[in-house]
C-alpha cells in the first residue's frame, strides 16, 4: 500500500505564508539585534580614558599568524594594478590617478608588504627592552616583533596604522603611506621629518615613543592623574577643555596626537564633524572598538574561573567584592576574559604591595611623587586623609591600609583632601563624620556654622553605608518626619516616637523645628520609645504635659512617663492642677493616684463642694492618658449596684447598705440622685455595714423615721434605750434630706391613738389621758411611724 | 457558468496580491538587514573582528589619498616658502596644557602644535615686582614640539598668590608665545 503525503493547495499557501513571514521577521530581528549589540555611540567616548593600560600593554592579544589573518581579512582583494575606477573626473582608473600624483602601480597591500628589517638590540634601554632580529619580514611579523620588543599591544599598532594612513584596509596604498605609516615625525601643520621615513622605522618609533612617554611621565605635555587642557583642533581658536586623564596609555595617545574630538566629531562617529573637529583619537577609539572590542580591561578573569583580578597593567590584585572595585570606578563592563597564560604573565601583587585592593590605600613608598599620601577610594576618586585622626573618624585604622602601585592610585582623580563633611552624588544630605559615625546635618545654617571651609567630599553610597548613623547635629529641640509621615522628637540622646496628634498636642510641639527626611535610618541615636503625655526629667520629677503648661505629679503610679530631656520638659511652664479636671467632653473627674475618677453627677459635684472655678480643662490627649478609675461620690450619694443593691456613700472611701425601701424612705432618699455603679465603682468604697435608723451625726444622736430626723437629747438616752457611744456615726449629708425634729419621751404611732411613755428602752402605754396630762406629756408627743413604735418592746401600762 | 468564471478570476487576483505582499515583506526584511549590517562586520572570533571591511573602511583608502596629496602640496609649498623666505620668522603657537603647584614643585607643560623644530622654551612667572624665569629645551616629538617641564621648586617663588605665566618658544625660523595663564602658588 502506498502512503501518499500531499499538501492541499490551501495548506500549502498557509505554510508558504508562515515561512515567509517568519523569514522576514527573523531578518528584521537579526538586524535589530546586530544593530543593538554592535553599534558604537559617540556618547560612550571618554576623553580621559581612551584605552586602559592593561589593554594597551597586552602583548599576548594576537600572534603573528593571527595578525596576518586579520590583514588578509581586511583586504580580500588588492587592486595591485589600480584597475578600479578612480572616482576622479578625467582619470578613468586608480592607476591613472596615482600616476598623476607620483604613485604609479603596482600597489602593495599591507597584507603582502615586506621589507628588510635591521637587528635591534635593546638590552638595558629604558625604551623598548626587547630585541628584534634582522631579516626580510612581512608587515604582520614586523607588527608582532615590535609589539613584543616594546611591550605594546599589536592591536594598538594595527589601529595606529589605520588611523594614520588607512593602511589596513587600503586596496591600493601608495608608497608615501608606508613612508609615514604611523604618522611619526609628521606634524599636522608642517612637513614630515625624513629621519623617520619607512614602515618599520615608523612602527618602531611609534612603539618606542609610547614607552618613552610612560617611563618619563613628567617630561611631556600631558600627564595622567592630572587635569590637562586639551585642544579640539590645531587651530587654537577652536578652543579646548580640561580633561582628567586617568591612565598613562591615554596620556600617551594625547602626547602622540594632542587633540580630543569635539561634540560634532562624536555626533557623527563614522563621518566628519565641523571645521573644528579633529579625528585622530576618536578614530583610534572607534576602530579599536570595531575590530578588537572594548579598549577597557582593567578587570581580568579566565573563562574557567570566576576569580576576578584588578590590574594596573603590570600587576594584578585580588578583589574582595564588586562593591569595593566599584569604588575604583570599575564594574562588570571593565571585565576582560584572558587566557590562563595571559593571567600568569601579569604577576600577582606581592610585598611591599598588598595582594588585594581595598578602600584605604597607599603606595609602598613615602617618597613617591604623591608624597606617600593615604587615601580613601570612593566614588571613583582618591581622597587623601589629612591625619590619622581623620582615618579614625571614618571608622578605619592603619590595619585597613592596602598598598597599591602608584600607577593604580594616580589613575583616580583627586578632587581635594578628604573632608569630614560628606555627601553622596545623588543625595544632597550632608553628614559630618565623627568617631566612626555619620551625623546628619539638617540645616544649611548649621552646616555653614560648622564647616567654615565650605568643602564637602563626595562619597559613594556604599562608603557612606559602612558608617553607622550617629545622632544628628542640631541645636535645641527638633523633630523629624519621614516619608510615611511618622514624627519623632529628639531628646538629647535619641528619638521618641510621637504616636498621635494628641501627644503632639500635649507637648505643645508647634513651634519646635520639624525636619523632613526620607528615612530614620539616617538619624542614629537611641530609640527612646513612644512618647505619651507624661514626662520625667533628669531629677526624676514626673510631669503631666498640657500643651501650654505642665503639672508636676506626686509620683508615677498608674502612668508611664517618658524619660526625656529637661529642655523639652521645661519648654512648658509649671502650673498647679485644679481639683477637678475635664477633657474635650463633658465628663468631670478628680485625680486620685493618677487615675481619673469621674464625678457621677452635678449633685455629687456640688456635694463635693466644687464649683466651676475648680475645673481645669486639659488637652484631651492628656486627659485621656489618665486611666479611668472608679466613679467619685460624695458622702450621702446614693449608688445602685448591678444586682440592685442600694448603698449610701458613707465617707470618701466607705459605703453603707440601705436595708429596705422603708429605710430608703425614712431617710428621704427618694429625692436624691441614684447612680448606677459597676462593681469596680463599688469596690472603691469599702463595705461599712448597713445603715441604721438611730445614728450619730457629729455629736448629735438622731432617730430617723419617715423622712424626719428626731434629735435625741442626751437625757433621753436611757429612756430610748441607747448607748450613745456605741451608735454608728453617719455623715451629715446622709440625713440632710430629713426634716429636723426633737425626740420626746412620749411617743405614739401614726396609725393608732395610744400614747406611750419611753422608759429604759420600752414603751409603757398610757391607760388614761389624765395620767398623760399628770406626767406633762400631752403637749410633747412625738408621732412616729407605726413600724418604728413597734420597734420598742412594750412595758407595763401607766 | 458566468459566476464560476468570475469567482475564478477573483481568486486568481487575490493570489497574486498575496504573493506580491509576501514578496514585499521578504524584500523589506532583507533590505533592512543589509542596510543595518552594512557598517557592521560579522565573523567576530573572540574579540577580534576577522570580517571583511565595511564600506566605510574600504572608502578610507580612497579618502586618505586626498590627505596624502594635500600633505604633499603642503610640503612643497613649505619647501618653497623656506627657500624664498629663508630669514623670515614664522609665528608659532604655544599651548599650555597644565601649570600647577604639586606639593613643593611647580610644573609647566606646554607644546607647539604648528612648528616642528627643536628650540628653546622660556617659562616666565611674574607677580608684582617678582619674576621667576626658566629656560628649557624644546624638542621634536612624534607630531608636535614639546617644551621640557621646568619643575620649579616652590622656594623660588618669593610669595604665595596668583602669578602670571607665559611660555615663549624660539627656534630657527619661528617663535611664539602662549596666552597669559594665572597660576595659584600656595
Amino acid at each position: 500500500m502506498q502512503i501518499q503525503f500531499s499538501l492541499t493547495k490551501s495548506s500549502f499557501k498557509k505554510t508558504l505564508l508562515f515561512v515567509s513571514v517568519l523569514f522576514a521577521v527573523s531578518g528584521f530581528m537579526l538586524s535589530i539585534n546586530q544593530a543593538q549589540t554592535e553599534a558604537l555611540s559617540g556618547s560612550s567616548f571618554k576623553a580621559g580614558r581612551i584605552i586602559d593600560d592593561a589593554v594597551f600593554t597586552n602583548t599576548h592579544s594576537m600572534s603573528a599568524s593571527q595578525i596576518q589573518s586579520f590583514l588578509n581579512a581586511k583586504v580580500p582583494t588588492c587592486d595591485t594594478n589600480g584597475t578600479q575606477p578612480s572616482g576622479h573626473a578625467g582619470y578613468a582608473t586608480r592607476a591613472d590617478w596615482g600616476r598623476a600624483h607620483g604613485a604609479a602601480p603596482p600597489y602593495i597591500c599591507l597584507k603582502s608588504y615586506s621589507q628588510s628589517v635591521p637587528a635591534i638590540t635593546n638590552s638595558g634601554s629604558d625604551l623598548c627592552t626587547g630585541n628584534i632580529s634582522a631579516g626580510t619580514k612581512v608587515a604582520a611579523q614586523i607588527i608582532y616583533d615590535v609589539s613584543r620588543a616594546c611591550g605594546i599591544n599589536p592591536q594598538v599598532l594595527i589601529v595606529l596604522l589605520q588611523k594614520e594612513q588607512s593602511l589596513v584596509t587600503d586596496v591600493w596604498p601608495w608608497p608615501v603611506q608606508y613612508r609615514s605609516a604611523t604618522g611619526y615625525g609628521c606634524p599636522d601643520t608642517a612637513p614630515c621629518d625624513s629621519e623617520y621615513y619607512g614602515f618599520f622605522n615608523q612602527v618602531y618609533q611609534a612603539a618606542q615613543a609610547f614607552n618613552r612617554y610612560a617611563r618619563n611621565p613628567t617630561n611631556y605635555n600631558y600627564r595622567y592623574g592630572r587635569n590637562n587642557t586639551i585642544l579640539y583642533n590645531p587651530n587654537t581658536a577652536c578652543g579646548s577643555s580640561s580633561v582628567f586623564i586617568q591612565n598613562q596609555s591615554t596620556a600617551s595617545l594625547y602626547i602622540y596626537t594632542p587633540y580630543q574630538p569635539n561634540r560634532a566629531a562624536l555626533n557623527n562617529l563614522y563621518g566628519t564633524g565641523d571645521s573644528c573637529s579633529a579625528y585622530g583619537n576618536r578614530n583610534f577609539w572607534r576602530m579599536f572598538n570595531d575590530w578588537f572590542g572594548s579598549p577597557y580591561g582593567s578587570l581580568l578573569r579566565t573563562t574557567s574561573s570566576s576569580t576576578l583580578y584588578y590590574t594596573d597593567g603590570e600587576t594584578r590584585y585580588t578583589i574582595p567584592s564588586m562593591s569595593i572595585i566599584n569604588q575604583y570606578g570599575l564594574g562588570l563592563g571593565d571585565v576582560r576574559f584572558v587566557s590562563q597564560q595571559e593571567l600568569n604573565d601579569t604577576p600577582l601583587a606581592s610585598s611591599p604591595l598588598s595582594t588585594q585592593v581595598g578602600q584605604i590605600v597607599k603606595s609602598p613608598s613615602d617618597s613617591d611623587s604623591d608624597g606617600g599620601s593615604l587615601y580613601l577610594i570612593s566614588n571613583g576618586q582618591r581622597l587623601p586623609f589629612t591625619s590619622l585622626a581623620q582615618l579614625s573618624d571614618f571608622g578605619f585604622s592603619t590595619a585597613d591600609i592596602h598598598y597599591l602601585s602608584l600607577n593604580a592610585i594616580l589613575r583616580l582623580q583627586q578632587p581635594g583632601n578628604l573632608s569630614n563633611f560628606v555627601r553622596t552624588p545623588t543625595d544632597g544630605t550632608i553628614y559630618k563624620i565623627e568617631n566612626g559615625t555619620k551625623r546628619l546635618i539638617f540645616s544649611l545654617a548649621k552646616y555653614n556654622q560648622l564647616n567654615t571651609s565650605g568643602k564637602t567630599s563626595l562619597l559613594s553610597a556604599f562608603t557612606l553605608s559602612q558608617l553607622p548613623a550617629g545622632s544628628p547635629i542640631e541645636d535645641g529641640d527638633y523633630m523629624v518626619r519621614d516619608n510615611v509621615g511618622s514624627i519623632r522628637l529628639y531628646n538629647g540622646n535619641g528619638f521618641h516616637t510621637i504616636s498621635s496628634m494628641n501627644v503632639y498636642d500635649c507637648w505643645g510641639l508647634n513651634g519646635v523645628k520639624l525636619y523632613q527626611i526620607d528615612s530614620y535610618q539616617r538619624t542614629g541615636g537611641t530609640n527612646s520609645g513612644t512618647l505619651g503625655c507624661f514626662g520625667k526629667d533628669s531629677g526624676g520629677n514626673v510631669f503631666a504635659m498640657a500643651k501650654t503648661r505642665r503639672f508636676q505629679l506626686a509620683d508615677s503610679q498608674n502612668i508611664s512617663p517618658s524619660e526625656t530631656s529637661d529642655s523639652i520638659i521645661q519648654r512648658l511652664p509649671t502650673a498647679t492642677m485644679k481639683a477637678v479636671i475635664k477633657g474635650s467632653g463633658s465628663e468631670l473627674a478628680v485625680l486620685e493616684n493618677n487615675k481619673r475618677r469621674p464625678i457621677s453627677s452635678m449633685e455629687v459635684f456640688s456635694a463635693l463642694g466644687y464649683s466651676s472655678t475648680n475645673i481645669d480643662t486639659l488637652p484631651q490627649g492628656l486627659y485621656g492618658s489618665f486611666s479611668l478609675g472608679a466613679k467619685k461620690f460624695a458622702p450621702g450619694s446614693l449608688a445602685m449596684s448591678s444586682t440592685g443593691g442600694i448603698y449610701v456613700i458613707a465617707s470618701s472611701n466607705s459605703r453603707l447598705a440601705v436595708t429596705s425601701m422603708r429605710q430608703f424612705n425614712d431617710y428621704a432618699f427618694g429625692s436624691k440622685a441614684l447612680a448606677k455603679v459597676t462593681n469596680t465603682d463599688l469596690a472603691a468604697y469599702s463595705d461599712a455595714g448597713t445603715l441604721a435608723n438611730i445614728v450619730k451625726v457629729g455629736s448629735d444622736v438622731f432617730l430617723i423615721d419617715s423622712g424626719k430626723r428626731y434629735l435625741i437629747a442626751s437625757g433621753l438616752d436611757t429612756a430610748v434605750g441607747i448607748n450613745r457611744s456605741s451608735l454608728p456615726t453617719i455623715a451629715q449629708q446622709i440625713a440632710e434630706r430629713t426634716a429636723s425634729k426633737n425626740m420626746t419621751q412620749f411617743i405614739k404611732s401614726d396609725a393608732h391613738n395610744t400614747v406611750y411613755y419611753l422608759e429604759n428602752g420600752h414603751k409603757r402605754p398610757f391607760t388614761s389621758w389624765q395620767k398623760l396630762v399628770d406626767m406633762g406629756g400631752n403637749t410633747q408627743i412625738t408621732t412616729l411611724s407605726d413600724f418604728r413604735v413597734q420597734q420598742f418592746p412594750t412595758g407595763s401600762s401607766l | 457558468m458566468v459566476n464560476v468564471q468570475r469567482k475564478t478570476k477573483n481568486k486568481s487576483f487575490k493570489h497574486k496580491k498575496l504573493a506580491l505582499l509576501l514578496a514585499i515583506v521578504l524584500l523589506s526584511g532583507a533590505a533592512y538587514a543589509l542596510i543595518v549590517l552594512k557598517n557592521h562586520n560579522t565573523a567576530v572570533t573572540g574579540k577580534v573582528n576577522y570580517g571583511p571591511p565595511t564600506a566605510q573602511e574600504k572608502k578610507a583608502g580612497d579618502t586618505v589619498k586626498d590627505d596624502v596629496i594635500a600633505r604633499q602640496k603642503q610640503e612643497q609649498e613649505a619647501q618653497q616658502q623656506s627657500e624664498d623666505n629663508a630669514s623670515a620668522n614664522k609665528k608659532a603657537s604655544v599651548i599650555i596644557t597644565d601649570a600647577n603647584q604639586y606639593d613643593n614643585t611647580v610644573e609647566v607643560r606646554a607644546f607647539i602644535p604648528d612648528y616642528y623644530q627643536n628650540g628653546t622654551c622660556t617659562i616666565t612667572f611674574k607677580k608684582d615686582s617678582y619674576t621667576v624665569a626658566k629656560t628649557t629645551p624644546a624638542y621634536k616629538d612624534a607630531t608636535t614640539t614639546i617644551c621640557t617641564n621646568p619643575l620649579i621648586s616652590r622656594t623660588e617663588f618669593a610669595t604665595a598668590g596668583t602669578w602670571q605665566l607665559t611660555v615663549a618658544y624660539t627656534a630657527q625660523g619661528a617663535s611664539g608665545q602662549s596666552e597669559v595663564k594665572n597660576v595659584m602658588i600656595k
